[in-house]
């Protein structure tokens, strides 16, 4: 108890000291991170959508599989991501491995599922006349999805602020591919692990307060988000 | 004034691989028409709807406008349409925010925006809601603000799902009479879906009714009330008496016998099997001397009075006569003065299905 006590307190003395190496581990993670997550949305938000409103054969083996990769190990993406950026595999030649790029691949298989099978179900919680008032009220169907899109904002926003959840706080696949290159790939999660495995439990504990630091204000920022423009019934 | 704004030919629509939900041979809709579609639930009469409002895939041929749809693009015809649904199903924001949307995607100028909702907003009397959210409003409002939005487009062809089912009689009336004053003075075709037959009676001129995914009928609503197409639109519409019978022929005669073996000889042109004859309530009155003298005979039934309930206009009399329990529709004025009652219909009135 007195470790955690004192780790947090050493969390606010890094903040407030402006320690550079760990500002550059910070916005690191954030950019790292949230780009993972911009691309999951533009991924997995138009897969849900297209999931949530059209019907063809085979589409509950396709939501069942979708549903099954929001599960996805980092560990088994982080293998599978190295596989294919290995100096010698099918993208080595792009030279991504170990850089922030490698991690941003992987967290976004990680991140897109997750938004792609919650937007389907925010999506798929409207009414299904909802889509059918709108075409009748005369839009077009980019309009009609575009509409739809902003009813089910709450849901959508979830399903981003889990996204983002689950990718900045991953750690297996961001070791894997990024190799936790001190400046170049260390993000929070992969330099929490390194001070542990050096023994330097007070900085380890230090740093997982930045991390949820961190992660609690983006997803303040995303929940106000989500709720901004709905005034108070009156 | 005949032009045909609306027509149906084969057309229809599966659900799934096998259900066919819809079988339409032809009908036709002229402008200005008011047109209630009425029928049991599931009978197909909401799918329709979405079908005419090119919401569904379908086959066969259906013109708009005097536009093939399979051809014409299918925005632009449903631009001059609005359908209202069951629900309200207004967007979560403000009421005018609501009332602006198909303005909006409309490609309107906001200011043309803003005085078309006040338009729209003033013909249902919801002016004073159009800063509320939609979320807050009740059943009532939100489907006036539902019909707001709808109308605010000045569509040439109204398609109404049941709005009104959710309200109370009285709120249900007014905006039944409210939609038909518009849709008189903008000259807008309306179709009504609905299984009240009593709004069907306030509405339309124009009754068609559905089974199965068919059409069965297509009449003036009186007719439609006196003479269902079979027992169940009897049963739909509250038809009075629904008797089962027999139809045999003696001679040249067609004769009747009811249930209860009360037999007569009906004097109209029958059709098909015959299972069961309708009587409306007010064929049947109270015996009068005089009738005796009618050039047809009417036909006397002789009962008990088991039950007399009240009702404005009037009175439902139930006899018990036999086996067979009748209902007559009474002026106020009457009142057993003894325990049996004696009845007359014209077999005219009879209907058989």
């Amino acid at each position: 108890m007195h470790d955690i006590w004192q780790g947090l307190a050493q969390a606010f003395a890094l903040l407030a000291g402006g320690d550079p190496e760990l500002y550059d581990v910070i916005f690191l993670t954030l950019r790292v991170s949230g780009l993972a997550t911009i691309i999951s949305v533009l991924l997995g938000l138009p897969v849900g959508l297209w999931l949530a409103l059209r019907e063809f054969p085979g589409k509950r083996l396709l939501v069942s599989f979708v549903n099954f990769s929001m599960g996805l190990p980092p560990v088994v993406v982080g293998l599978f991501v190295s596989l294919l950026l290995w100096r010698y595999g099918p993208l080595g030649a792009l030279g991504l491995m170990y850089t922030p790029w490698a991690i941003i691949i992987a967290q976004a298989v990680i991140a897109s599922p997750i938004i792609a099978g919650l937007s389907f179900a925010a999506i798929g919680s409207l009414s299904p006349k909802l889509r059918l008032q709108l075409l009748s009220l005369g839009a077009t169907s980019w309009q009609v999805n575009w509409q739809l899109i902003r009813e089910a904002k709450l849901g959508l926003m979830a399903a981003v602020i889990a996204g983002f959840g689950g990718v900045v706080s991953e750690v297996g696949a961001s070791m894997m591919v990024g190799g936790n290159i001190k400046g170049q790939t260390r993000v929070l999660t992969t330099a929490t692990v390194m001070e542990v495995g050096k023994g330097n439990y007070d900085i380890a504990i230090a740093i997982a307060f930045v991390l949820l630091f961190v992660a609690y204000s983006v997803v303040a920022l995303l929940t106000y988000l989500q709720h901004s423009g709905k005034g108070e019934g009156r | 004034m005949n032009e045909i704004l609306l027509a149906l030919e084969s057309v229809t629509f599966d659900r799934g691989a096998r259900k066919r939900v819809l079988d339409i041979d032809r009908l036709t809709v002229t402008r200005g028409e008011l047109v209630a579609l009425v029928g049991p639930n599931g009978a197909g009469k909401s799918t329709l709807l979405q079908v005419m409002n090119l919401l569904h895939p379908h086959r066969g041929a259906i013109s708009l406008f005097g536009q093939d749809a399979r051809r014409a693009d299918k925005t632009a015809l449903r631009r001059r349409c609005a359908m209202l649904f069951q629900d309200a199903l207004l967007l979560d924001d403000t009421v005018f925010a609501n009332v602006a949307w198909p303005l909006r995607i409309r490609g309107w100028a906001p200011r043309d925006i803003a005085a078309r909702v006040r338009r729209a907003l003033a013909d249902f009397r919801c002016d004073h809601l159009a800063e509320r959210r939609a979320r807050s409003l009740s059943g009532g409002e939100a489907q006036r603000v539902s019909l707001a939005r709808a109308l605010a487009v000045d569509p040439e062809l109204l398609l109404l799902d049941e709005p009104f089912s959710a309200l109370d009689p009285a709120t249900r009336n007014e905006l039944v009479g409210e939609i038909r004053h518009l849709a008189e003075t903008r000259g807008m075709t309306v179709i009504l879906v609905s299984h009240s037959f009593t709004d069907v009676l306030h509405f339309a001129e124009r009754a068609v009714v559905m089974e199965a995914g068919r059409i069965v009928q297509d009449d003036r609503p009186e007719t439609v009330l006196r003479r269902p197409a079979n027992e169940q639109i009897a049963r739909l519409v509250g038809m009075d008496n629904i008797i089962p019978c027999r139809l045999d022929s003696e001679g040249e005669n067609a004769v009747v016998t009811l249930a209860g073996g009360l037999r007569f000889s009906y004097p109209g042109a029958v059709s098909g099997p015959v299972s069961v004859c309708c009587l409306p309530g007010d064929a049947l009155q109270l015996w009068d001397d005089r009738l005796a003298d009618a050039p047809v005979p009417w036909v006397a039934v002789e009962g008990r009075v088991q039950r007399l309930l009240p009702g404005i206009g009037a009175g439902k009399l139930f006899v018990r006569a036999g086996d067979l329990t009748l209902c007559a529709r009474v002026p106020r004025t009457f009142s057993p003065d003894s325990e049996n009652v004696r009845l007359a219909f014209d077999p005219a009135d009879a209907h058989l299905v």
